[in-house]
């Protein structure tokens, strides 16, 4: 059942790449920051004299979590009130089968701990996408992430349509 | 000092190759961290009279007490070293947001100092515990943009943070910047070519703690949700008044509100420090040009300041300082051509503001028959010509003919190209103006006057101007405003940009926040658009450390800063006369314009400087900080040490 539960949807194109995210999810679970041990990572990659193409990287909560399938101990589990996805570090042997798995690279095993880590949505009010004030994250519920895709894409190409034809845009003045 | 700290300086020495680390916690008591250490280990690691450009010269880059720490803003690295720019030189120091100041600190260290000169080409590559000096040969020739990507592709890591130098700064030109993703700044860049030093390359997983992890969360809610007011608020009042803005929650570096502000107010310069009017103004306007060019915006905080434009057949790139009213100062109406020339600074590594005024300098030269196109390589200097502007940008960062000698500033080319040129250059020590008038801002004129960095322009925040509101019906704005200065400083003078009076609390306190912000590696725009200064600083500080200051106990390590920068210029032999602005200001009066007319005051002007340097614990006659001064902030070691060269001023007379 995904009904009702949410999800982080990523809009790469709004990144602007300050990786805010990485620095306030790992006071959230870490207590430090240390975007090291962060559950989301923003994947920088520079191209001449363009700055950086940014992807913000994060566990989307996937329908068949392969993560959780190939796990041998059985030591991921959702969580009920959310559907996050949660590890349970008592379990957890550090096999890294989730992280060979995962098609995201969206977990990773703490080099301290050896116990795997991954994003569980703060417990349903994920520090990530309050801080991101370009709203390249947003929470959105599940079943509707597939319209709120549409929704941007339409939002773009309007965008560009009024560029082209010279329209004045709603929002900008003169 | 258990939080906040990344615990660690570590000192490189090029020449031998010698690396070595001490803990920061030998001056983490005394002077808390960012520019404050900075300022103190150069006045440590270096004598009086070593040139900028040798290898004893210390590059210190330091990453602030917040920095790396998750709180919002806290972003930025400082580097300090002698600016090869001023002349006579001078302390030198640049601030930047970024990636480089918290990666450093996951790396483990708080400040970096460099020292020597290698013997070829060298990049530093620093990852966590391992530094490596890196052979960078093939790095060397290579512009900004490219710099950048073979180092990420010869480390195998696209998230290394980068500071680097282009073409510019190898060929020692003195306006050289050192460039950190696409930002660059104070010139700095020439030290690092004269050291041989192409890159500096860090990379860092470790973390950093924190006092109160979830206050720090906390406190960037209210600091986000104060910054998303302002914005909005500041739209509505755009719809209302009828002024043009970017789209929410578009804010690039504030570009839409000041443009409007400087056309509205008529404050802007036009042409070679003239006035406001010039009948191309409104074709160079930013909000336009962003609707049409801004890709997306970048940056280094939620905020994202920085706009990545896009302008087809010159290409992609970042715009920097000042991006709209620097073609104001050479009537480009051609915005096309003036990012074409910001992206060339910015691969060159070299600062636009820079190049802005020496071309400016020398159209107005032109015009005056001063000079011919024979002097400039042939590119005849007329107003509004963007191949002008680029000649002089490839000439410069290349040394090509008549740019070798701009390359070594603007008093060298002066020099050669007669009195009647060198009549017309305006420039404090060496370093022109941006496109920032005095004449009318008295507490800037003072500020820009006695910083320690040989600044442009030093930021003056509480002023109101008139213009606009009263044009508009706002009079109770206005007045409310002059009571509340009243109330604060006794009369409303010393909030009216061109009055003389109570300016100089102003200019101290403008002083302070630099310097607090700049030893929190925080960024000023966070405090100053989240609403609330003191305070918030005050409890991002507790949140990181867990240490509550209170704000005069902060001011006195800012005050620590400044009175060691200001330590090092004495120590060099500067006096009071080294800290003027041009005669231009005091000489010739704005030529049109609601403020036409204004010029500097001598006399009054001289007497608020008294007033600084006598609030400051310093002596009028010579501008030398008093011994009691130094004492006073537990610098004693440094009162003694310039006591011995004979630079503390003479004691007076008891009256």
């Amino acid at each position: 059942m995904t009904k009702g539960f949410k999800v982080i949807l990523v809009d790469p194109d709004k990144c602007t790449s300050c990786k805010q995210c990485e620095k306030v999810c790992s006071l959230k679970h870490e207590g430090e920051c240390n975007p090291a041990l962060s559950r989301i990572k923003v994947m920088r990659n520079e191209i001449m004299g363009q700055y950086f193409v940014t992807v913000p990287v994060l566990c989307q909560q996937c329908e068949i979590p392969m993560c959780k399938e190939v796990c041998p101990v059985e030591a991921i589990y959702q969580d009920p009130e959310t559907g996050a996805y949660l590890v349970d570090e008592e379990r957890c042997i550090g096999c890294r089968m989730c992280v060979i798995s995962c098609p995201l690279g969206a977990i990773e095993v703490d080099p301290v701990k050896h116990t795997a880590f991954k994003c569980d949505l703060c417990g349903g009010d994920p520090e990530c996408v309050k801080v991101c004030l370009a709203g390249a994250l947003t929470f959105v519920d599940k079943d509707k992430v597939g319209f709120s895709e549409r929704r941007e894409a339409l939002k773009k190409l309007s965008d560009r349509l009024v560029l082209v034809a010279g329209m004045p845009s709603e929002e900008a003045t003169e | 000092m258990k939080y906040g700290y990344a615990g660690n300086i570590l000192r490189i020495n090029l020449t031998d190759e010698k690396i070595s680390k001490t803990p920061t916690s030998e001056y983490a008591r005394d002077f808390l961290g960012g520019r404050a250490i900075n300022a103190k280990l150069m006045f440590e690691e270096s004598k009086a009279g070593v040139s900028a450009f040798d290898p004893d010269n210390p590059v210190i880059i330091g990453a602030g007490l917040l920095v790396g720490t998750g709180i919002l803003g806290g972003v930025r690295h400082e580097i300090t070293t002698r600016s090869p720019e001023q002349v006579p030189e001078g302390f030198g120091n640049v601030g930047s947001g970024g990636t480089f100041g918290p990666e450093m600190k996951y790396a483990g260290y708080d400040h970096i100092v460099i020292k020597g000169k290698a013997k070829k080409p060298v990049y530093i590559h620093i990852e966590n515990d391992e530094i490596s000096i890196r052979d960078a040969s093939a790095l060397w020739g290579k512009g900004i943009f490219e710099t950048n990507k073979l180092i990420r592709e010869e480390l195998g890591d696209p998230e290394v943070a980068i500071l680097a130098i282009g073409q510019a700064g190898e060929r020692l030109v003195r306006v050289a910047t050192i460039d950190h993703e696409y930002r660059s700044g104070t010139a700095l860049g020439a030290v690092w070519g004269s050291k041989n030093l192409k890159a500096v390359v860090v990379r860092g997983t470790k973390g950093i703690k924190v006092h109160d992890a979830e206050r720090i969360l906390e406190l960037n809610q209210q600091m986000l949700s104060g910054i998303e007011k302002k914005l909005k608020g500041y739209i509505e009042w755009c719809k209302e008044n009828g002024r043009s803005y970017l789209p929410y929650p578009k804010y690039v570096l504030g570009v839409d509100a000041i443009d409007e502000y400087l056309v509205q107010e008529e404050k802007a310069v036009t042409g070679y420090f003239k006035g406001i009017e010039w009948d191309d103004l409104e074709k160079t306007r930013a909000v336009p040009y962003l609707m049409k060019r801004l890709v997306r915006q970048v940056g280094c905080c939620p905020l994202s300041c920085i706009g990545l434009l896009k302008v087809p057949g010159v290409g992609t790139s970042v715009m920097r300082c000042d991006p709209f009213w620097w073609p104001w100062q050479l009537y480009l109406t051609d915005l096309d051509r003036s990012f074409e020339a910001t992206r060339l600074c910015a691969d060159y590594g070299m600062d636009n503001q820079d190049i802005a005024t020496p071309v400016s300098w020398l159209m107005q030269l032109y015009e005056d028959g001063i000079i011919t196109a024979e002097d400039t390589d042939g590119v005849p200097m007329e107003w509004g010509s963007g191949d002008a502007l680029i000649h002089v940008i490839h000439a410069v960062a290349n040394r090509k003919g008549f740019g070798d000698a701009l390359a070594d500033g603007i008093l060298t080319l002066a020099k050669k190209l007669g009195p009647k040129a060198e009549a017309l250059v305006i420039h404090r020590r060496g370093i022109v103006p941006n496109s920032d008038e005095f004449r009318n801002q008295t507490g800037v004129a003072l500020g820009t006057s006695v910083d320690t960095t040989c600044g442009r322009e030093n930021w003056y925040g509480d002023e109101i101007w008139d213009k606009h509101l009263k044009e508009t019906g706002r009079e109770s704005e206005l007045e409310k405003a002059y009571a509340d200065a009243r109330m604060a400083y006794g009369t409303e003078k010393a909030i009216i940009p061109w009055e003389y009076e109570r300016k100089v609390e102003g200019v101290i306190e403008a002083e302070y926040f630099e310097r607090t912000t700049d030893i929190f590696g925080r960024c000023f725009f966070i405090p100053k658009y989240a609403g609330h200064t003191g305070p918030i600083e005050l409890d991002a500080c507790k949140a990181v450390t867990g240490i509550d200051f209170d704000e005069s106990q902060l001011n006195t390590f800012a005050e620590k800063a400044l009175t060691l920068e200001k330590a090092y210029n004495v120590r060099e032999g500067f006096i009071r006369e080294d800290e003027e602005i041009d005669k231009f200001w005091f000489n010739e009066p704005i030529p049109d314009g609601p403020h036409k007319g204004k010029v500097l005051d001598r006399a009054k002007f001289e007497k608020m400087k008294d007033e600084y340097y006598k609030l400051r614990g310093w002596d009028t006659e010579t501008s030398w900080p008093e011994r009691e001064t130094y004492e006073r902030l537990g610098l004693k070691d440094v009162a003694n040490s310039l006591q011995k060269l004979g630079k503390l001023p003479k004691r007076k007379k008891q009256t």
